[in-house]
């Protein structure tokens, strides 16, 4: 070789080497659209988007978005599927043994998986380490109400109501995030225990009201009132409910402003009867899966009608009336539900508690002691809707009751919980199949099962499965 | 003085006779492979230094000195040609070019190896055979051209990329396409437009391409490391020659398409029977009745277009000098699909470009500019506007067109609904009219690309090649979607407009070495770089609804025409970087090695485990050059020549993202921003490996007349990348997370044969025949708490270990009860249950004529059988090719099966039990006890009860065994001296054809297609494939 091609040899491997010691930084990228961990909850601001991040778990589908209000009244008496339907919801409209869920519903699943993303979702903020002051205080707050609604959901849902059993399996327990665990269920008073300890630990932190869409101080104690009442606790139910009605500065529905609220789909800030709901908005919402496409008969699905029965309840004078059109679906005449109006931009949004329904929870829970209250705070709500004055007394009284407070939380949800936790059997008019009509408190269905994919992935829930499935 | 002279005389004739034995002069011709005249060929006598140079005419003449024996004609861009002299003195030669000589080399990675030394598994594929079909781009055309290589055209959308695999499916829940390489650089494909099927392949016009290699075993592939495990495409395109001519070619084809078949429906009369029947079997009143004026609306006649034209143009100019060489094209395209709205329209430019600076260096310069601009439709399978979903439920007795309304169409006012024509109601679910969708939705999209490569070589010593290369690709993608309020998908946004604009960038530096050195009998082949490329891609998009005029849907979102504007966009990168080094190795031509390694870092690793190594390993020996078969006179004719080889090698299949980071996405709640965890991430995530192994034969039969390979092939694969599930209260986003856990293997063999059957002056017929067997199993999945899972079920499939991959589970079918009418099913235990329709419970019964339910049961998960395998597991083809003087006749049949297709358009559509029409099939339902049949009992709303919508059933399984004639070319060719005479040379070549496409299909299969299935062996409302008749010519200046 010559000299010359030495030279020329050794030009080509020193640029060969030089090109090739590209810099290692080269390949080391992030994720430039999404964050991480560390990134994602380092600061205060990290804390606020972190808890709106958990607001919209709230919203998913088999939350909030749809399945909890729709299911609420579908497996009890006010709502069912139309026979001409999109086949949703079906198994909870007919549960019996060839139409209804079974261990691998979806929408069982998809309640459990959302509210446990919401579990840990709070639980990143709650377990948070940064600084306390009243800022952090405040998110921290509405974490703990948030996971104590998640909680109560799925308590609800997936175990026996309290009054039954409360040492009856409940659900899984899970407060620190750990993928590697495989939790068993804990007692349902366990599951109970733990939201009141959530509820007053959000009403000691938090401080500052901001909308309706997110949770104050007297949400969360009206969301305990609720959890006290399911527990039978009447006393503390309606000292909660109490406080929520005398403290918290918020204003009642009225005839004349009852219509104009329910058809707003913009999340307030004049704190008019709207304690917490979850907020479906022009950008952020499910769209075609929202719970108002379920009901608008304006060329979307239109499944779910308002039972006869339940229509029936509504004196001509109810301005409640007013949110059951009527029409003709599948040939036949049908009460449609319009609580859910606006399916287009700002999407109508779904409450989740109302002043309403703490005058309700304080009627309720003053009996059988004190029925000069019971019917003081029942009548404060019948006389702001048109409804006939209630004057029964005993065991009268309690029904009349639950009957407002079925015609007033109609469609949100509510219905088949209350029956639950009363123990009641569902009796449903004749929109229902005939062999669905009546179903009793011991029928296995009314409990979700826990779902299969749970069972499959932790074997220590293998024994825990709800009875029947 | 006569003395003198006849000395003289002497002398002269001593000295002549003398010049003439040590100065003897030899002329000749130097032409090209056409007979072109080749001028500047380099002639040197071999050991010695005198040498010429051809004139213009090619002609040249030398001088030889005393010993030398050989001439070597050297022309670059030619092959070299040495030429024993002997006792000639008249030496013709005909050079041919580089490029032709690439049938003589493989295109591997970082260079090319004769194709003797070769000791992988390629394919090549000769694109000249297939460059003037009808075609948006070339990968559409692949089907049937190379053993081991499956492709897949799904339906006849003209933007949609055909679905390749090399050697099988080599990943569950990762990449399954090949790495596609074009003239050495990873190119960027795959479907690309926001709101239309694009093909980005599409860029690269399939007239500009030389050569295609396919690489499919391990030691071909290894040297692309963690992107090969499903083999790689090497695409080459043209470049010019020096001869100093420019060859102008042009060609142009026009050409028609149409659906290859069309569902047979109802017609009006029978739609009204069937559809009352349905209704009176559920108790209801009938709805459907006759139209007073007769309508009988075909409205698949409305979706599709029997006369899609295709055109397409053509211009290159290719040439050079001694030191450079060009290619420039320049091509127009557009293609109509057969759906009235689908079409791809291309523009595209090329300008390859080198020159040797001097004697050791070269620049040169690849540039492709492209515009693609692709118009679609709503093709959702289950949409209810989708064009083909919806021209099957259309109701025939209503008309598409009502003039009397404002739109011209027939809908009714006020509702998302088609108009009642005599019916009671309307169309059931809100089927929309797709003479109104496909004539008033747009979806379009229009990108332009740009892709230029450009390089230096070094050649600093003889058989030392250094490159350098730079690549950057940048395909910019406008994409527009209106939804035109009145129906349709637009009709509850009130008017949707939407726009996005994808950017997708990439840059590749490569810097490699190649050097070959022979001494002996010894050769060798080095080559050594590096590579490093990064990818970016950028989108951002803008909606709005409820738009304020019709104006606004049509051509693109503009600010302030919608009360409810939205806006998005996003982000993503990665970063490769890799070293990588080969080197073969033969002894005398007769034994052959090579080992390659390769070593990735890929940022969608973590950092801890985002290197691997790759390597590669294989041998060949080439047995015809021993001595004993050359001493066997027969062995040596009749297999002339024949390569034993082997390799192995372990591949990786890279990930995408960002999979070992726990990551918190956007969760926007009330208009702010929120964020929420959306992926729980895993560290240890490597990339899916695949162990390849190949054993395979080359033989040259009679001196190269006929070739035959043969190669048995296994890819084991571990370190599949799957979700393991989680328990959802750990609430971790999707309940699982990914692991490398899996195992499948593909094994088979792969046949080609092929050769000049007769081979006479006038006519030639040349067969080429290719088969491959294939067997995919998944032999592992994951273990939950220490147990293995040894299936994933699907609604239709199963991924199951020991089977092959989406094995279709369902329910045994038995046949429709004849006394009742009831769908009948068979339980895993073998006995016989109807599933009573009118309350969807299932009772036993004792035989298939059994008028009283039985005792409840129920049909179950364990009730499912395997109902056939969705992956094929043989294909090939089989191409014939004839000439007869001026006349070329081809024709491909290809073929495929032992795969089963659920024909889930005959179960939810053809044979819906609502409010629809359906195919013919559905008039053979059961009516009247006794009756024996195969479809039951109709019955409106029920056809979960009668069909098993969404669970695969027997009765819907059939098979997707078929031959197809995939094409038939006839061409004929102007004699080239006749033309030149005839045209003073200014025509060099003129040549018209007259081509079909997808002519005929044998199959049982009753879809429209069988490989209109997707991998799940799934058909579901796809369009027809197209049947192309085209023609035209090509010219050469």
């Amino acid at each position: 070789m010559s000299r010359k091609y030495k030279f020329q040899t050794l030009l080509v491997i020193v640029l060969l080497a030089t090109m090739s010691s590209c810099k290692k930084s080269f390949i080391e990228l992030s994720s430039p659209t999404s964050l991480t961990p560390d990134q994602a909850l380092a600061t205060e601001a990290d804390l606020k988007v972190a808890l709106y991040g958990a607001y919209a778990g709230m919203r998913n589908v088999d939350l909030f978005g749809r399945s909890l209000p729709v299911m609420g009244d579908l497996m009890a008496d006010n709502a069912y599927q139309s026979s001409l339907n999109t086949n949703r919801y079906t198994f909870f409209n007919d549960y019996n043994d060839t139409k209804g869920a079974t261990a691998t519903d979806g929408n069982a699943l998809g309640m459990w998986t959302a509210a446990y993303a919401v579990i840990l979702r709070t639980n990143n903020i709650i377990n948070s380490t940064i600084a306390a002051n009243a800022t952090v205080n405040q998110y921290k707050g509405e974490a703990y109400a948030l996971r104590a609604l998640a909680y109560f959901t799925l308590v609800r849902n997936f175990a026996k109501p309290y009054a039954d059993n409360p040492d009856a399996l409940g659900v899984p327990i899970v407060t620190v995030y750990n993928p590697d665990l495989k939790p068993t269920r804990n007692k349902v008073s366990e599951v109970y225990a733990l939201m009141i300890a959530d509820l007053n630990q959000a009403y000691t932190l938090m401080t500052t009201f901001t909308n309706s869409s997110m949770f104050s101080k007297y949400a969360a104690k009206g969301l305990q009132a609720k959890v006290y009442l399911h527990m039978g606790d009447k006393a503390n139910a309606k000292t909660a409910a109490l406080d929520v009605i005398n403290n918290s500065g918020f204003s009642p529905l009225t005839t004349a402003n009852h219509a104009s609220y329910w058809a707003n789909s913009v999340v307030r800030t004049d704190k008019l009867e709207t304690l917490y709901e979850v907020s479906s908005d022009a950008v952020a919402n499910l769209s075609f899966d929202a719970i108002g496409y379920l009901y608008s008969q304006a060329g979307n699905y239109g499944d779910i009608l308002c039972s006869d029965d339940l229509y029936a309840l509504y004196a001509t004078a109810d301005v409640r009336k007013a949110l059951y059109p009527t029409g003709i679906r599948a040939g036949l005449p049908s009460a449609f539900i319009n609580k859910y109006p606006v399916t287009t931009g700002d999407l109508s949004d779904t409450k989740v508690l109302r002043l309403s329904e703490m005058y309700l929870i304080a009627a309720e829970a003053s009996l059988p002691t004190n029925e000069a209250d019971a019917l003081t705070y029942v009548n404060f709500i019948a006389s702001r809707r048109g409804a006939t004055p209630i004057l029964s007394s005993g065991t009268q009284l309690l029904e009349d009751i639950l009957t407002e407070r079925r015609k007033e939380l109609a469609f949100e949800g509510d219905r088949f919980h209350d029956l639950q936790r009363l123990k009641r059997d569902v009796t449903r008019s004749a929109n229902y199949p005939a062999t669905s009509r009546t179903v009793p408190y011991t029928v296995f269905r009314r409990i979700l099962p826990i779902p299969q994919s749970e069972i499959d992935a932790n074997a220590n829930l293998k024994s825990q499965q709800n009875t029947g499935y | 003085m006569r003395k003198l002279a006849v000395l003289l005389t002497c002398a002269m004739l001593f000295i002549a006779q003398a010049y003439a034995q040590t100065n003897r002069t030899v002329t000749g011709k130097v032409t090209d492979e056409a007979g072109n005249p080749l001028a500047g060929v380099t002639i040197t006598a071999a050991g010695s230094a005198k040498s010429t140079v051809s004139d213009a005419k090619g002609n040249y003449s030398i001088q030889l000195p005393e010993k030398a024996t050989t001439l070597k004609f050297s022309f670059v861009g030619f092959g070299e040609v040495d030429a024993r002299i002997g006792n000639r003195t008249s030496i013709d030669v005909n050079m041919v070019s580089e490029t032709k000589a690439l049938s003589e080399v493989v295109v591997v990675g970082y260079g090319v190896q004769q194709k003797k030394a070769f000791t992988g598994a390629a394919s090549k594929i000769d694109t000249k055979e297939f460059s003037q079909l009808v075609t948006p781009s070339i990968d559409k055309q692949l089907a049937g051209r190379a053993a081991g290589v499956q492709v897949v055209n799904s339906g006849g959308g003209v933007g949609t990329p055909a679905r390749i695999r090399i050697r099988g499916v080599n990943s569950i829940s990762g990449g399954q396409s090949p790495l596609i390489v074009v003239d050495g650089v990873p190119f960027i494909t795959g479907n690309l437009a926001a709101t239309t099927n694009s093909n980005a392949l599409g860029d690269i016009n399939p007239n500009d391409i030389e050569n295609i290699e396919v690489l499919k075993d391990g030691s071909a592939t290894a040297i692309y490391g963690s992107r090969a495990a499903s083999g790689v495409i090497m695409i080459t395109t043209k470049k010019g020659d020096r001869s100093g001519r420019m060859k102008v070619n042009y060609d142009a084809t026009i050409g028609f398409s149409s659906p290859g078949k069309i569902y047979e429906l109802l017609n009006a009369d029978q739609f009204v029977t069937i559809a009352n029947e349905k209704r009176i079997n559920n108790g209801q009143t009938a709805a459907a009745f006759a139209s007073p004026t007769g309508t009988n609306t075909d409205w698949q006649r409305l979706v599709y277009n029997n006369n899609a034209m295709a055109v397409q143009q053509n211009i290159s100019f290719a040439g050079g000098t001694q030191k450079s060489t060009y290619f420039f094209s320049l091509n127009f395209a557009d293609q109509k699909g057969i759906i009235i709205s689908n079409s791809n329209r291309a523009y595209r430019l090329r300008f390859n470009f080198e020159t040797e600076v001097n004697k050791y260096v070269k620049f040169g310069n690849n540039l492709t500019l492209s515009k693609q601009i692709d118009y679609d439709q709503n093709n959702g399978t289950n949409a209810l506007s989708g064009s083909l979903a919806s021209a099957l439920r259309m109701l025939p007795n209503v008309e598409p067109y009502n003039s009397t309304t404002a739109s011209g169409y027939n809908l009714r006012p006020g509702l998302n609904q088609v108009g009642l024509g005599p019916n009671l109601i309307s169309v059931d679910d809100n089927y929309t009219n797709p003479a109104f969708t496909l004539n008033e939705n747009i979806y379009s999209s229009d990108k332009i690309r740009l892709n230029n490569n450009t390089f230096i070589e070094i050649s600093p010593i003889k058989g030392l090649r250094f490159r350098s290369a730079f690549n950057y690709d940048v395909l910019n993608d406008y994409s527009f979607q209106g939804l035109d309020p009145r129906h349709g998908d637009g009709f509850s946004s009130q008017g949707y407009a939407y726009n996005a604009q994808q950017v997708f960038d990439r840059w590749v530096f490569q810097n490699y070495v190649n050097y070959n050195k022979s001494f002996g009998s010894h050769n060798i082949y080095l080559t050594a770089g590096q590579e490093a490329q990064k990818d970016q891609t950028r989108f951002v998009t803008g909606s709005g609804q409820q738009i304020s005029d019709l104006f606004f849907v049509k051509n693109n979102f503009i600010s302030g025409s919608a009360v409810t504007q939205f806006s998005g966009g996003g982000l993503s990168r990665s970063g490769f970087q890799s070293l990588f080094a080969r080197a073969n190795y033969d002894f005398a031509n007769k034994y052959f090695f090579q080992a390659s390694v390769r070593r990735d870092g890929q940022s969608s690793l973590a950092p801890e485990t985002r290197f691997g190594t790759f390597p590669g390993f294989s041998a060949g020996w080439r047995i015809s050059q021993e001595s004993f078969w050359d001493k066997s006179p027969g062995l040596k004719k009749w297999l002339s020549d024949v390569k034993l080889k082997a390799s192995y090698a372990i591949v990786g299949n890279q990930l995408s993202g960002f999979p070992y980071l726990s990551t918190f996405g956007a969760a926007n709640y009330g208009n702010i921003a929120g964020l929420a965890p959306n992926l729980i991430g895993n560290r240890s995530l490597q990339w899916e490996r695949s162990k390849k192994y190949d054993i395979g034969v080359d033989v040259a039969i009679l001196s190269g007349r006929f070739n035959f390979t043969f190669d048995w092939f296994m890819n084991d694969i571990d370190q599949l990348v799957l979700a393991v599930p989680t328990p959802p209260t750990a609430g971790i986003p999707g309940n699982s997370i990914s692991q490398n856990i899996g195992t499948q293997r593909n094994k088979g063999i792969e046949i080609s044969f092929g050769g000049d059957v007769i081979r006479k002056k006038d006519f030639n017929w040349n067969i080429n025949w290719n088969h491959t067997n294939l067997d995919n199993r998944i032999t592992s999945l994951y273990t939950i708490g220490g147990t293995p899972v040894t299936y994933i079920p699907g609604s239709y499939n199963l991924i199951n270990v020991g089977s092959s991959l989406n094995v279709l589970y369902g329910y045994q079918y038995a046949g429709v009860n004849a006394a009742n009418g009831n769908p009948m099913y068979y339980k895993a235990d073998g006995s016989l249950v109807q599933h009573n329709i009118a309350n969807g419970a299932y009772y036993f019964a004792s035989s298939k004529n059994e008028p009283t339910l039985g005792a409840q049961t129920s049909l179950t998960f364990n009730d499912r059988k395997y109902l056939g395998l969705s992956l094929p597991t043989y294909f090939g083809s089989v191409t014939n090719s004839f000439r007869y003087k001026n006349f070329g006749l081809e024709f491909m049949l290809r073929y495929s099966g032992g795969n089963k297709i659920l024909n889930i358009t005959r179960q939810e559509a053809l044979l819906s039990q609502n409010f629809h029409n359906n195919g013919v099939e559905i008039l053979n339902r059961w009516t009247t006890v006794g009756q024996v049949t195969d479809v039951p009992r109709v019955r409106q709303g029920q056809g979960n009860n009668i069909n098993q919508n969404g669970l695969a059933i027997s009765r819907f399984v059939e098979s997707g065994d078929f031959l197809r004639l995939q094409n038939v070319v006839l061409s004929y060719t102007f004699d080239n001296k006749r033309l030149a005479e005839k045209t003073n040379g200014y025509i060099k070549n003129l040549r018209f054809f007259v081509q079909g496409q997808n002519l005929a299909v044998w199959t049982k299969y009753s879809g429209l297609d069988p490989e209109n299935a997707n991998q799940e062996g799934l058909d579901n409302a796809v369009s027809p494939q197209l049947r192309v008749i085209s023609t035209g010519v090509n010219v050469g200046f």
